[in-house]
């Protein structure tokens, strides 16, 4: 490859330093987040103070309301739970995702009160929220879904 | 002409180059090892939630579970293989196609993580350059070649991806939302935001965020300084010293992110995201003492 004696590596470095260099800065012309090139969109918008939060809330018998872990979304990462909610939501699968998800709260410790699941949208002030108030500003309910005990 | 060649093809020694293969070679299997489980476990979303980025696009539908684990395998494999060196004309490119695939397709799911993008891109430079000249298979019985810059460009490409990669987020922020990002509240706002989704899909948050998100004045500094390490980063491969005090900046800056919104960069975090600023090939030696003495040691008992 560039190993070579000669001065063939210096053609070789350059190529690959234009193309490299070409590729990372290319996603700013089109303004798209792909892999690993990107545009790195995250937190660069401007934002208000409104969180708009797509999740899945269940419910205890005596209305308490708790949302679900993303293990009970089958997966380990937040963000990947939240991008499953929304995309579910999107997508007209919000049933399925609620009833998928009823299944494992089934055999959960740590949601055993829990007896119904609503899949939502759920909008806050996301500053007042920390500073105590925590009501909804506004609150789509998509899905709802029992869970069998 | 002389003072640019210096910059970007300085003469540097082979073990440099060596020692970053080993550790970022090594650090992409364990990473793959570890991630084991999220990567087979995009096998069990609905193929509605198939949304293909970087090498996944060459799909139009998701895979079988089958060949998702195939395409796990054949990283693990060659990533052996190429933190070792062995065979590394091969080894590496496979391992560096590999990677990406594995890492595009389990991106594929609605949810790009750029935790991962500049490994995969080290890897790539990695695999285009001489890594394996020495403290390698394919390098046994040789003996260390000389410093030269073919060892060198490879190494500062490694920093300028580095680099540019901060300097493009930087640059996204600028064009979104003009210098506002700075002086307005949207920092605070993503900082409220971002903890607010956590608790509310029943995760981990951060107490210091939350806490500061009250202070609103706190907010406009760092949005200040973050911009700053961002858009100046491209300076860093202009010479030794700045680079380093810039990589401090930087994993300063994700010690900033993890505290105020629990978000792991784990490759800056570790330092591996900057390991190709310094002198890396010392720990190898470093290494190579202690196992010679340990060695010399253990043969006198």
């Amino acid at each position: 490859m560039s190993t070579g004696g000669t001065e063939r590596w210096r053609l070789w470095a350059g190529a690959v330093a234009l193309t490299m260099t070409a590729a990372i800065l290319w996603p700013l012309v089109p303004d798209e987040d792909s892999f690993p090139l990107s545009n790195y969109p995250m937190f660069s918008t401007p934002k208000t103070t409104r969180a708009k939060i797509y999740h899945v809330v269940g419910f205890t018998p005596d209305g308490r309301g708790m949302p679900l872990s993303p293990s009970m979304l089958d997966t380990d990462e937040i963000m990947q739970a939240y991008q499953t909610v929304k995309l579910a939501i999107r997508g007209g699968r919000a049933q399925a995702l609620c009833e998928d998800s009823a299944t494992r709260v089934e055999t959960s410790d740590d949601f055993a009160d829990v007896t119904r699941l609503e899949v939502r949208i759920d909008a806050f002030d996301a500053v007042r929220y920390w500073e105590g108030d925590r009501s909804t500003e506004r609150t789509w309910i998509i899905a709802k879904c029992g869970v069998r005990r | 002409m002389k003072a640019l060649r210096r910059v970007l093809a300085p003469e540097m020694p082979a073990e440099r180059l060596a020692m970053l293969r080993i550790l970022v070679g090594l650090y992409g299997v364990v990473y793959l090892l570890a991630r084991a489980n999220v990567i087979w476990g995009v096998t069990r979303y609905p193929a509605g939630q198939f949304k293909p980025v970087g090498l996944a696009v060459l799909v139009d539908t998701p895979l079988s579970p089958a060949l998702v684990v195939c395409g796990l395998v054949l990283a693990l494999a060659s990533g052996v293989g190429f933190s070792l060196g062995w065979r590394f004309r091969w080894t590496g490119p496979l391992y560096a196609a590999a990677l990406l695939w594995v890492l595009s397709y389990r991106n594929s799911w609605g949810m790009p993580f750029h935790t991962e993008n500049l490994l995969v891109l080290h890897t790539i430079v990695l695999a285009a350059g001489p890594s394996a000249a020495a403290w390698s298979f394919d390098a046994r019985g040789h003996s260390i070649p000389e410093a030269h810059a073919r060892f060198g460009w490879a190494v500062v490409l490694m920093c300028w991806a580095t680099a540019l990669t901060y300097f493009v987020a930087g640059w996204a922020k600028l064009s979104h939302s003009g210098l506002e990002w700075v002086t307005s509240d949207t920092l605070r706002n993503f900082i409220a935001y971002d903890n607010v989704r956590k608790a509310e899909l029943g995760a981990g948050y951060s107490s210091l965020g939350t806490w500061m998100v009250s202070h609103a004045w706190v907010f406009p500094p760092l949005a200040a300084v973050s911009l700053g390490v961002e858009l100046l980063a491209p300076l860093s491969v202009l010479h030794r010293r700045l680079g380093m005090v810039w990589c401090v900046a930087a994993w300063g800056f994700h010690v900033g992110v993890l505290a105020l919104m629990y978000i792991l960069f784990h490759y800056p975090i570790l330092g591996f995201a900057y390991a190709p600023y310094f002198p890396v090939e010392r720990l190898g030696r470093w290494v190579q003492r202690r196992w010679r003495r340990d060695v010399g040691d253990a043969q006198r008992v």
